[in-house]
């Protein structure tokens, strides 16, 4: 017997309101069938089932507010299905897929949401600040190498070296890469959250998830794969809400730097400015370069401004060696 | 390919590209990225599916020429006229 729960969206969806059953005791649902309509912060979503089998108990009456975790419905599954291959998909029946629709009231939702989270942030966690500014010439050649090399499809952007650059700089400072709850704990894998902007509407932030062991080409790949779906609200529950860290970048908006605020429980947020032609001093002669300055907001219960300055240094390190990345 | 036809393919990627933003603030000069509020991102994708619809790989250096709806017709224009599909598949 599999326990279908109600699915996190983010760590800041502590519940939602059971809408509607598009499926009842006794049906049977394939993998992937879609058995419930819920509503949260970020708009109505509908649930699918991820394993196959029959509905045997419904827990959740619909115009009920449960919170994540909840049981909802019992389903007994198809006995194939409950030999090897199924058994971690059981375990893990949280994970169901949902698709997000857009419309004005998601609209209206996600803006809550993003207030409901800052909020939250600026309450409770005291923020310390850090910038510093990086000579971006060596990671501008590579791009540039690299992008006239490779048919169109397979260029890259900057965001990328920034996103591999932030993962490993958390591999070498992990207390920045960890939660905050009573306490530090350091998380084992490095997931990076990037704030993608859906214009007018907000912002929402999906996840490269182990951005420290993926080549780049990857993590462009789950740029292309991440970022139109974000835009067209149809995120899945595995795309958000497992973030160990976020990153947010304005690009080529013409802004300096930019701080951030703290996605809770996380302990930081990188911000990264747009590429700028500046005069710095290179072997003590004042050269224009392209730099950017990335900055750093970290939550001072749980690291101090040393922690964050050992970890930019890392960043501006991995950033003047592109090769390395 | 005719001028239609390549603004066509331009405002039809645009529109899977930006589906929320207003094309009517849009004329033929003004820079794409700041109308449309278009990142790298975005524009990047733009370059794709014209090179996909019209074979026209535009280098990263040739971005600049590229950055309205008029100077991007003009350049693949100019290039659609020595360029073959298959020639274009990889860049140049």
């Amino acid at each position: 017997m599999i326990d279908f729960t109600m699915p996190s969206l983010g760590a800041d969806m502590e519940d939602a309101v059971l809408v509607e059953w598009k499926k009842h005791v006794g049906d049977h649902v394939e993998r992937g069938d879609i058995i419930a309509e819920v509503e949260t912060q970020k708009g109505d979503i509908e649930i699918e089932v991820f394993n196959s089998g029959t509905i045997t108990e419904i827990c959740v009456e619909a115009g009920q507010r449960v919170p994540v975790g909840t049981v909802l419905a019992r389903i007994d599954a198809d006995v194939e299905r409950t030999d090897s291959a199924a058994k971690p998909a059981a375990a893990s029946a949280q994970t169901d897929a949902v698709a997000t629709r857009g419309d004005a009231a998601t609209t209206e939702s996600i803006r809550q949401a993003v207030a409901a989270a800052v909020t939250t942030s600026n309450r409770e966690i005291p923020h310390y600040y850090l910038a510093t500014t990086v000579d971006m010439q060596a990671s501008m050649a590579w791009l540039h190498t690299h992008n006239t090399a490779v048919p169109i499809e397979l260029r890259l952007l900057p965001t990328v070296l920034y996103i591999k650059a932030v993962a490993k700089a958390l591999r070498d400072v992990p207390d920045l890469n960890a939660t905050w709850d009573k306490g530090l704990h350091q998380l084992d894998h490095i997931n990076v959250g990037v704030v993608v902007s859906l214009r007018q509407v907000g912002i929402i932030v999906p996840t490269i998830k182990d951005a420290d062991t993926k080549p780049l080409d990857t993590i462009m790949a789950d740029l292309n794969d991440i970022i139109p779906r974000a835009r067209d609200l149809r995120l899945r529950s595995s795309d958000i809400g497992n973030a160990t860290v976020t990153l947010t970048s304005l690009g080529e908006g013409g802004v300096d730097q930019v701080y951030g605020v703290i996605y809770p429980p996380q302990v930081a947020v990188i911000g990264i400015g747009g590429v700028q032609r500046k005069p710095i001093a290179v072997n003590g002669k004042v050269e224009i370069r392209p730099v950017v300055t990335i900055t750093m907001a970290g939550d001072h219960r749980a690291t101090d401004g040393l922690t964050g300055s050992v970890f930019l240094s890392k960043v501006c390190t991995y950033l003047q060696q592109p090769e390395m990345l | 390919m005719t001028e239609d036809q390549i603004r066509e393919i331009i405002a039809k990627a645009l529109a899977a590209i930006a589906p929320d933003a207003d094309m009517r603030s849009v004329d033929a000069v003004i820079d794409l990225r700041t109308a449309l509020g278009l990142d790298s991102f975005d524009f990047l994708r733009l370059m794709q599916a014209v090179h996909a619809a019209t074979g026209v790989s535009i280098p990263e250096d040739d971005y600049g020429a590229v950055t309205t709806i008029q100077g991007l017709a003009a350049y693949i224009t100019a290039k659609n006229g020595h360029t073959t599909l298959g020639a274009a598949a990889g860049d140049p």
